[in-house]
């Protein structure tokens, strides 16, 4: 293999697979990025068997190639380059960078046990703009779990169904849905779990140049491409809960409040209320035209109040402070609906005329 | 005087008024001698001047727990293997640990240091630190005091106390080590030095035999040699542990009593009395620790998030395995649950010697994060309820699991 590239380009793609390569590997070729070259296109790839990513770069080809280079040394070594036209020769196993009148060679790993990324046979595909994803991820992946013990909750439902692509994210603790209407020509259907890391790789990895987002997938794995970027990922084994069972459907207290002001005192609030267990607990109390926090602990007092308006019952009740923030963090619109049941019952935010969104979040119970 | 010790006349009069008391606390620490073989020697005259030794069977691969001075003679002391004890004196009588017993005792010992400082940080059953400092305008000097609480312990309780009386716990500590049993050490804040200059550094708090091998290849052997060296020495030898023993070796410790230490974790371990290498068997053991601990924690009104499981290979290499859990819990089916799992992943390439499981990162605070899609845990909490009232009422067989029949 022979190739000419810019450091800039080198740089791209590594920083397009460095995520895929496997931490805790077993296979030491897996520590690794697979670079090929072939049919004037260089691409670099990277796997852990659960994700892998492919991209590719500009660059001269002058003679075909492949071989793998240890991910992490590469990477280190890219990002140090002069700034230059780069050459890099690969020849029994050593990949040898040249720039200026110097040159680095690396040991690099047979091809041959590298794992190839799978195409996927016979596919379904859709289409969708990668504006309308990336907030919809955005607005969801929080809500993962991250303990591991039950893994459908490390991991966003997707679903496509006619018109309507929908992700789903739960830690059984809060849940985020959200729902967009998208050309569905074929009339694709998918239902699958998808690990957060991937869905999170993709929010780094997607530019809003790229215009749209194809997602192909079978029953185990789904392919997202994009740009220059080609993104396999497994599903998550299992039965994600029946989700719809569980968004309430009437409330006994609705407050139309301000998301600015909600999250800016709640904010305040969790600052008074961290204790060492790490649970971060704030009481919320509606009446009539205002909601009140008010907090005294070892560390002080604050009380919040902030004028809302609202329909029902008075009402009391905690949450964690961090899963209200998270929320309002990613919600677009100024105002939200809150909609409470009593103070065991679930809380459920909604976006103001947005009924695209809605956000879930359980109380805590305190005696 | 630098340092009295008595046994049995009451102690030369010190005057702890002098001013080298002036801004320093008064502590003391009574040690019981022998505390569980003297329990036993107490309530049975006919053992009395022999070897006694309380600990697991003799002939089991329990440790010694207490040994009696007599036994002492025969080279036997705490956490020797039972076994090793027997071969060193068979005629000893061999005793088993009677906890209930001791802990009335050392509930009766509490009392009478109550009555002087509610300043009392117990260590374990036998020993104490107490801080008298606020007492002695109402009950005498500190060594007066340290002498009449000797004094009752021997006359309501029939025991004997070892007791030390300095400004620190590491001094007092000291103290009461030096003329065990039934000492009586005073160490005046000017003549600290003099107390400690001798002793060989091993006495220090923080020295294991690590520590003190690396200080003997310094040919540091008493506190006077590590004296002579400098903070900045030894902060790059020892690091932290470098800055402690700058400042134990100039008797300073600034520690306080702390009255009532919170709990910080529960558990249970146990020895096998053959090593074990079947899961299944080791799984119905796992279960048995799960169900104690979380009988305790639950009448503590405790709840704990991590849960670690303990094991001890035979050839002693021990490992330990901890999992945080979503929520703090006081069921016995979760604890098991966890611990369960951190057993299976575990290879038993040689069989176990002992098992343990222990519950921390513990709260007392009732608020609960609800959930959705889980089992709620309010039927297993109501069950657990009352197996705890049945239990409590009949006895710890009341209700058992069927596995642990």
């Amino acid at each position: 293999m022979k190739i000419f590239c810019s450091k800039d380009s080198l740089i791209s793609g590594v920083n397009a697979v460095q995520r895929a390569v496997s931490v805790k590997n077993t296979l030491p070729v897996l520590s690794g990025i697979l670079i090929s070259a072939e049919k004037q296109s260089l691409r670099f790839a990277a796997t852990d068997l659960e994700l892998g990513i492919r991209c590719e770069i500009p660059a001269q080809i002058e003679e075909e190639g492949t071989i793998v280079v240890p991910a992490k040394l590469f990477a280190e070594v890219v990002r140090k380059l002069p700034d230059t036209m780069i050459t890099i020769k690969e020849e029994n196993l050593a990949i040898t960078i040249y720039y200026y009148q110097s040159e680095i060679t690396l040991r690099g790993y047979d091809p041959e046990e590298y794992p190839l990324l799978p195409d996927l046979i016979d596919p379904m595909s859709y289409t969708i703009p990668t504006l309308i994803f990336k907030n919809m991820i955005r607005q969801t992946i929080f809500s993962c779990a991250v303990e591991e013990n039950r893994p459908v909750f490390n991991g966003t439902l997707m679903q496509i169904e006619g018109s309507n692509l929908r992700l789903v994210a739960t830690d059984t603790h809060r849940l985020a849905y959200s729902i967009s209407e998208v050309e569905n020509p074929k009339n694709a259907s998918f239902n699958g779990i998808i690990p957060a890391k991937t869905l999170a790789e993709i929010y780094r990895l997607l530019k809003d140049e790229d215009e749209s987002i194809q997602i192909s997938f079978n029953k185990t794995q789904v392919v997202f491409q994009f740009g220059l970027i080609y993104l396999v990922s497994r599903l998550i084994d299992g039965m994600f809960p029946n989700y719809k069972q569980v968004i309430p459907q009437t409330c006994e207290t609705k407050i139309n409040l301000s998301v600015k002001n909600f999250l800016e005192a709640v904010e305040r609030a969790s600052l008074l209320s961290h204790d060492k267990s790490g649970a971060n607990i704030i009481r919320i109390k509606v009446e009539s035209t205002q909601l009140k926090i008010d907090q005294t602990t070892e560390l002080g007092k604050i009380s919040e109040q902030i004028e809302v308006t609202t329909q029902g019952n008075d009402v009391m009740i905690a949450f964690n402070a961090k899963f209200l923030i998270d929320a309002l963090k990613v919600i677009d619109t100024d105002q939200i609906i809150f909609e409470l049941s009593g103070p065991y019952s679930p809380g459920v935010m909604r976006p103001l005329d947005n009924p695209n969104y809605l956000y879930l979040v359980l109380p805590v119970r305190i005696s | 005087m630098l340092v009295t010790s008595v046994t049995g006349d009451k102690p030369l009069n010190h005057s702890d008024t002098c001013k080298d008391w002036t801004g320093l606390r008064k502590l003391i620490h009574v040690d019981m001698d022998a505390f569980y073989a003297s329990v036993e020697q107490r309530d049975d005259p006919s053992l009395l001047g022999k070897p006694v030794v309380v600990g697991g069977k003799p002939n089991s691969r329990s440790v010694v727990s207490t040994a009696s001075y007599e036994a002492r003679k025969f080279g036997i002391h705490s956490a020797m293997p039972m076994a090793e004890a027997y071969r060193r004196c068979p005629q000893a009588i061999f005793l088993p640990v009677n906890m209930p017993k001791y802990k009335k005792v050392s509930l009766q010992i509490r009392e009478i240091f109550l009555t002087y400082t509610p300043l009392v940080e117990p260590l374990s059953l036998d020993e104490a630190f107490l801080d008298v400092t606020g007492s002695t305008s109402l009950f005498g000097s500190v060594d007066s005091i340290a002498w009449q609480i000797k004094q009752r312990i021997k006359e309501e309780l029939c025991l004997t106390a070892s007791v030390g009386i300095a400004w620190n716990k590491f001094l007092a500590k000291l103290a009461s080590d030096l003329q065990k049993p039934n000492g009586f050490v005073f160490v005046q804040p000017n003549k600290i030095q003099e107390f400690l200059d001798p002793l060989s550094i091993e006495r220090l708090w923080g020295v294991g035999q690590r520590t003190s091998e690396q200080l003997h290849k310094l040919n540091i052997k008493t506190i006077k040699d590590l004296r002579h060296l400098e903070l900045g020495y030894l902060i790059q030898q020892f690091g932290v542990l470098g800055n402690q023993l700058y400042q134990l070796a100039r008797g300073i410790d600034e520690r306080p009593i702390e009255p009532e230490r919170d709990v910080k974790s529960i558990g249970r371990e146990t020895t096998f009395s053959v090593d074990v290498i079947d899961r299944d068997a080791l799984e119905t053991t796992l279960l048995e620790l799960a169900v104690d601990v979380g009988r305790r924690l639950r009448k503590e009104g405790l709840k704990g998030k991590t849960v670690t499981l303990k094991l001890r290979y035979d050839d002693f290499k021990t490992v330990s395995r901890s999992q945080t859990l979503d929520q703090a819990t006081d069921l016995d089916e979760k604890i098991f649950q966890e611990a369960r799992i951190l057993l299976r992943n575990v290879s038993l390439k040689s069989s176990i010697r002992l098992l343990g499981v222990t519950i921390n990162n513990l709260s007392s605070k009732c608020e609960r994060q609800l959930s959705l899609f889980s089992e709620s845990d309010e039927k297993l909490e109501a069950l657990a309820k009352v197996i705890d009232a049945v239990n409590q009422k009949f006895g710890e067989k009341g209700i058992k699991r069927a596995r642990l029949l």
